[in-house]
């Protein structure tokens, strides 16, 4: 075994097919766009490509529909971060204590994840419908709070936010089973020799559960930026243009739209690379922050 | 440690960002797309059909619609490209159908940009052929159609001149119409008798007599899925029809005419007026199509602007109002009375691959000119209803009457038109003047509506 290990060559041949797998499905088509965003191309593959340098930049740049795109999945990202991963891993620890049922609750949370996007985004859309028929209206009627009724994702007051709350219903349980996974590996003579310190409560989850499951944190936080940053099919299923005065229109759905609709390649690559780059922006900042809290190891 | 963990999580944030942007490129999905194209429809090769023709290997070509899975049509199509190739033993046909409509663009759209064009397939465009035109992706079928007058004479009048790009300079013919779905309002002759109504309205102020008749007792007048933006497009596109004409309509794609006119804007405020005029129910414009259907098949609203096909999807539903459902032509309107006979009509239409061999030419000839005899056409109305611009086409004698009174209507035609975007190069305006529309009935006013779908047309015609 140890003589394998050392065998460079042994080693190159099994990374070789990841390696050959990953360039050409990941990184060529991420150079290949970058390379098509300073073109222009209409899709016809008589026609060639016509390089344009930073026109296709320039004219997105300038679009009043992508700065608002940007803005709106700005703020899905940052509601999305303060909501999924706290609920995701406050669920996962109060499972973690119970004693009966933790299979079940498990299991229950973590269904929205595996259910298609298509009947989650069906199911909330009986919970949104905009008339005294949408359960959530109806509900709100019931209590008395009839004034609060809206077209939930007509609105372009609630609309985004509509949105996030099914993102965050349908991610949640994920994040609660990375925490749950996390806190399996914690041994139990910490919470021993915390309980004999004294810690309890709330400064039980601040000076040893968050600690302890920082780098799991630090991981969820990373998935829901990136996740939420290209975020595409519950935004096109629950409002397919974009909501009200683009309300809920998020990069992802424009750059659909520019290169499957209009046949505007070019823009869509260009969209597709400041997505990139907005993802690495804001991933690098965000563990640059987060690095500044060491996880701790016992 | 420290630095080794910081390094492999950046490293792993990395590579999720660029799985993200990945997916999200848009040529370099070519790539990977391409082999599944190659699997289907992209067997069609040049070199390897010219080839096959003289080896007497069977040429390959592809057939690609919307109509898939088990609805009555697509198992149409499947039995006459079946029959057709037990005829034809030496062709195969590769059945590429795909329903989802945005599925189906994306596929067609990677096969033409990576050259490997269906052989036969659909596009709902008219003046967004021309690009497709000029560069050789589609096929002219002047020629063919000329070298064949009993073909091209089984059309209806008229019908071929549809796919005819000469206003936007390319000549030629560059589709075959193969449906036309017919605007028409259909109605609930119950809830008419119950509110009153004696008669279907001929011009749009007996419109609003009724939509008043049917609030007064109740009944919402018209369904409408607002978040399917297209039912209030065609709603709006029916009274630009009323008022500018199938002229007009031409006019404003091909830009001598621009949407802040004062006709255009006038057609605007007259759809916005709808819903002040109470025709819609509350909310609506959250509300979608599955909503709008439901509640007209349930008796809960009154009337929806619809074309010929739906009559099919009503008549699979285990609706009880069925029997009570008629059909009138969209309103007119008085000062417009020399338009009152202009007819919204949406025409699909079947392209042909420009790009093909000789053999993949004469076997698709073949197969489409199969496909368009009176025994082929008629099996389809029969099947599926889908009225058809051939002539001597009639519903079956057991078919409902409501579809019997579709084709008479259709029969009645002299003037129509399709939708405006049709006629237009602008590839984004279907969206932005349908959004615009649905914001409009939120608020917006028809003069900045207006005005935002011709900054977005002087934007991005090309």
């Amino acid at each position: 075994m140890e003589k394998i290990r050392k065998n460079k060559k042994i080693i190159l041949g099994f990374l070789l097919p990841a390696f050959i797998i990953y360039t050409c499905f990941e990184v060529l088509p991420v150079i290949m766009s970058i390379y098509f965003s300073f073109n222009d191309w209409s899709g016809i593959q008589a026609v060639p490509l016509e390089y344009v340098g930073l026109r296709n930049y320039i004219k997105i740049f300038s679009s009043p529909v992508f700065l608002k795109s940007l803005q709106n999945v700005l703020i899905y990202v940052v509601i999305s971060v303060a909501l999924q991963v706290p609920i995701g891993f406050a669920l996962g620890l109060i499972i973690h204590h119970f004693d009966h049922g933790q299979r079940f609750f498990k299991a229950a949370f973590f269904i929205p994840m595996i259910l298609s996007v298509s009947a989650v985004s069906l199911l909330w859309n009986f919970i949104y419908f905009p008339t005294e028929k949408g359960i959530l209206n109806s509900f709100l009627i019931k209590i008395g709070l009839s004034d609060l009724t809206q077209q939930w994702l007509v609105n372009p007051k609630t609309s985004l936010m509509a949105l996030i709350i099914v993102s965050t219903w349908t991610s949640v349980g994920y994040y609660m089973i990375i925490c749950m996974a996390g806190l399996s590996t914690i041994s139990d003579s910490i919470f021993e020799a915390g309980a004999l310190d004294g810690v309890a409560g709330i400064k039980k989850v601040w000076y040893i559960y968050i600690p302890l499951l920082w780098d799991p944190i630090k991981m969820s936080v990373i998935m829901v930026i990136t996740g939420v940053l290209k975020i595409f099919d519950t935004v096109y299923i629950l409002t397919p243009s974009g909501g009200t005065n683009n309300s809920t229109i998020v990069p992802s759905l424009l750059m659909y739209n520019e290169s499957f609709r209009y046949s505007h390649y070019g823009i869509g690559s260009a969209i597709a690379t400041v997505i990139f780059i907005m993802s690495a922006l804001v991933s690098v900042f965000s563990l640059k922050i987060m690095n500044k809290k060491e996880s701790i190891e016992y | 440690m420290k630095l080794r963990k910081q390094i492999l999580t950046t490293l792993l944030a990395i590579a999720m960002i660029a799985n993200l942007t990945g997916c999200s490129s848009t040529s370099p999905e070519v790539s990977t797309d391409t082999a599944s194209v190659t699997e289907g429809s992209a067997t069609v090769t040049t070199g390897a059909s010219t080839n096959s023709a003289s080896t007497g290997e069977k040429v390959k070509i592809s057939f690609m619609s919307r109509d898939s899975g088990d609805t009555p049509i697509a198992k149409v199509y499947e039995e006459q490209i079946a029959a057709f190739m037990e005829e034809n033993p030496n062709i195969e046909v590769q059945n590429d159908s795909i329903y989802e409509e945005a599925a189906y663009n994306n596929k067609l759209k990677v096969a033409i940009s990576t050259g490997e064009t269906p052989s036969i397939f659909y596009y709902p465009a008219i003046a967004g052929l021309k690009e497709w035109a000029k560069n050789g992706v589609i096929m002219d079928l002047t020629d063919a159609l000329a070298s064949d007058p009993e073909w091209a004479d089984s059309f209806l009048d008229g019908a071929l001149d549809t796919y005819k790009l000469d206003a936007y300079g390319v000549n030629g013919i560059y589709a075959l119409p193969n449906e036309i779905n017919v605007d028409v309002v259909f109605y609930n002759k119950a809830l008419f008798k119950q509110a009153g109504i004696t008669k279907t309205p001929d011009t749009m102020d007996e419109l609003y007599e009724d939509i008043d008749k049917l609030n007064t007792v109740g009944i919402t007048p018209f369904g409408v899925g607002g978040t399917n933006t297209w039912i209030m497009g065609h709603i709006f596109n029916n009274i630009l029809a009323k008022r500018i004409a199938a002229e007009g309509i031409t006019e404003l794609g091909t830009g001598n005419k621009k949407w802040t006119d004062t006709d255009v804007v006038e057609c605007l405020r007259l759809t916005k007026n709808l819903k002040e005029k109470g025709a819609f129910a509350d909310g609506f414009e959250g509300m979608d199509y599955n909503t709008q259907m439901n509640q007209f098949l349930t008796g809960e609203v009154c009337m929806i602007s619809h074309s010929s096909p739906i009559i099919s999807e009503m008549f699979n539903s285990d609706s009880q109002i069925l029997d009570d459902i008629g059909l009138f032509p969209f309103p007119s309107f008085e000062d417009k009375s020399e338009y009152k006979d202009t007819r919204v009509i949406y025409t699909s239409g079947w392209m042909l691959s420009g790009t093909m061999s000789e053999a993949e030419k004469d076997a698709t000839l073949k197969l489409v000119k199969y496909m368009t005899t009176p025994e082929s056409i008629q099996a389809r109305m029969d099947a599926a209803w889908r009225v058809s611009p051939y002539k001597n086409i009639n519903a079956a004698a057991n078919a409902p009457q409501l579809l019997k009174d579709m084709i008479a209507y259709t029969n009645t035609i002299t003037k129509s038109v399709g939708e405006y975007f049709d006629y237009d190069t602008c590839s984004t305006l279907v969206d932005t003047s349908r959004n615009g529309i649905l914001n409009m009935m939120l608020g917006e006013s028809p003069e900045d509506t207006a005005a935002a779908i011709q900054a977005d047309i002087d934007e991005n015609r090309p």
